[in-house]
């Protein structure tokens, strides 16, 4: 499984990486001064509250959540194309025919992508911290540096549905639907939300198919929301990402296990 | 195989169970963080993907009509909110039923007009209103309320795309009333343009001479600001008479 992790992360040594974090960094530097996220959104949004509940003295930074973006796009940039050029390329026959199963190959790829998006993502904080320091002559405040650091959880379940697209597609489509499947993610992450602030009854079964459909994607919601640091919430928000990524991972196995790796051969 | 299966389903169960679990959690304590008076109806439907925002605009409509219509104490509220309701449900049933009631309880009120327009001219309706039968319902109602059903019926013959000739025919009982508004100026001039094109003169040169009697009436707005007026200055009367007795 790390074999095939420091396989993938090779793809670090490429000029592509280094472009990526180069843009990163130099975006981190450029955003680092905007102001927490609730500042920045009027006080009747949603999201506003959402975000800012007076839970935590712990904003969360705008700069923050901009890489958090532009990392998860880079890496999934990268990370998409990692198995389905293996199997065009029949590298996955060679690398099966070891004493590898598929699931420790696929977790290989996982782990590698996981890697590549979180060295983006904390890269560009360190530089957020600095340019804040540079700026104003002091650091952040710990506890906020580590509610910053939270957001890294959604790295899990984003990777995890970044592989599964992966496993079902070639390598420019599995960029493609990532991309229309993380909008649509975030579009009905917003739903349950919304749904509760409606009159009882008033969804009917538009709501109750809305629910369907939400349940199909993940909410990164979740990560941007108020929270005690250390509490109930981010305990479970940890169960979430960790049994969102089994799933999605559950779902790549499953399609590994089953797929005729010759009819995708460009060999 | 059959191992691996079973060790699957063992992982996927409590897998999916930890997910639901944590996701009801998470769901709960984001909307705990929302201050529900802070939070305004739009802001709400903004964010709800558009494939449903007008599902659910539509439901919100027309709970708080249901709910109004229950709340309703005295007959006219009733009707008024009755006649909304009929108008805005998309249950065809709902419609027909509202405005069956309307017309059979209240068959000579302002308000059953949506009622009335909704079957004029209907052909695959027994309920089917005749323009003869409108006419009827037309006259039993004040000119100041009439005016605004006569534009309604125009914009239903003009959804049924009927010919110049049934239009002219529908607004002839116009020329046998003195009008009481200006307003009613802009059925005279349709009833002359479409005079002059089927060629009747005589009807052409009463429906010019009624504009002009138009011209000399007030406006339906002047009327309800000057009943506005007279109601807010009878009202501060009243107050001004029971604050004198009270001293």
């Amino acid at each position: 499984m790390f074999a095939i992790a420091l396989l993938t992360l090779k793809r670090m040594r490429e000029p592509a990486f280094f472009i990526f974090m180069g843009m990163s960094l130099l975006l981190a530097f450029f955003f680092a001064g905007l102001d927490p996220i609730s500042q920045q959104l009027s006080s009747d949004s949603i999201f506003a509250q959402v975000v800012e509940a007076n839970r935590s003295r712990t904003p969360l930074l705008s700069s923050a959540l901009v890489m958090f973006v532009i990392s998860a796009f880079f890496g999934g940039f990268l990370g998409a194309a990692e198995i389905p050029r293996d199997i065009s390329s029949d590298l996955i026959l060679i690398l099966l025919s070891k004493p590898i199963r598929k699931i420790s190959y696929m977790l290989g790829k996982y782990l590698g992508m996981l890697v590549i998006c979180l060295s983006l993502y904390l890269s560009s904080l360190l530089i957020i911290i600095a340019a804040h320091k540079l700026q104003s002559g002091e650091f952040y405040p710990l506890l906020l540096m580590l509610k910053q650091l939270y957001l890294s959880l959604a790295f899990l379940p984003f990777c995890g549905m970044i592989i599964m697209i992966s496993c079902f597609t070639g390598e420019l489509a599995a960029m493609v639907i990532s991309f229309l499947y993380l909008v649509f993610s975030l579009s009905f992450s917003f739903l349950p939300i919304a749904a509760a602030m409606l009159p009882k009854g008033v969804a009917g079964y538009a709501g109750a198919a809305g629910f369907v459909l939400y349940y199909l994607f993940p909410n990164f919601i979740f990560y941007f929301q108020d929270f005690k640091l250390l509490g109930l919430v981010s305990c479970m928000l940890v169960i979430y990402s960790l049994s969102l990524s089994i799933i999605f991972l559950l779902i790549a196995v499953g399609r590994l296990e089953t797929m005729d790796y010759s009819k995708n051969s460009d060999v | 195989m059959k191992k691996k299966t079973g060790l699957l389903l063992l992982l996927i169960v409590p897998v999916f169970l930890l997910y639901f679990l944590s996701e009801a959690f998470l769901r709960c304590a984001a909307v705990a963080n929302i201050n529900p008076e802070q939070v305004k109806l739009d802001s709400i439907l903004n964010e709800l993907p558009e494939s449903i925002r007008d599902v659910v605009t539509y439901r919100i409509m027309h709970t708080d009509l249901t709910n109004a219509l229950a709340k309703a104490s005295d007959e006219k509220e009733k009707l008024v909110l009755t006649a909304q309701l009929g108008e805005y449900t998309r249950d065809l049933k709902e419609k027909e039923t509202i405005f069956r009631f309307l017309r059979r309880k209240y068959p000579d009120r302002a308000e059953t007009a949506v009622a009335y327009v909704y079957y004029l001219l209907r052909e695959d309706s027994p309920e089917r209103v005749t323009v003869a039968e409108f006419h009827r319902y037309l006259l039993k109602i004040p000119q100041m309320e009439r005016f605004n059903i006569w534009a309604m019926a125009l914009n239903r013959l003009t959804q049924l795309k009927v010919s110049g000739t049934v239009r002219m025919e529908f607004l002839l009982p116009l020329l046998e009333m003195k009008p009481e508004y200006r307003d009613y100026s802009i059925f005279y001039t349709e009833l002359v343009q479409l005079a002059m094109k089927y060629q009747k003169p005589a009807v052409a040169n009463r429906a010019d001479a009624l504009i002009d009697e138009c011209r000399l009436q007030p406006s339906l707005a002047e009327t309800e600001l000057l009943e506005l007026e007279q109601q807010n200055q009878r009202r501060e009367a009243a107050a001004q008479k029971r604050k004198g007795e009270r001293k």
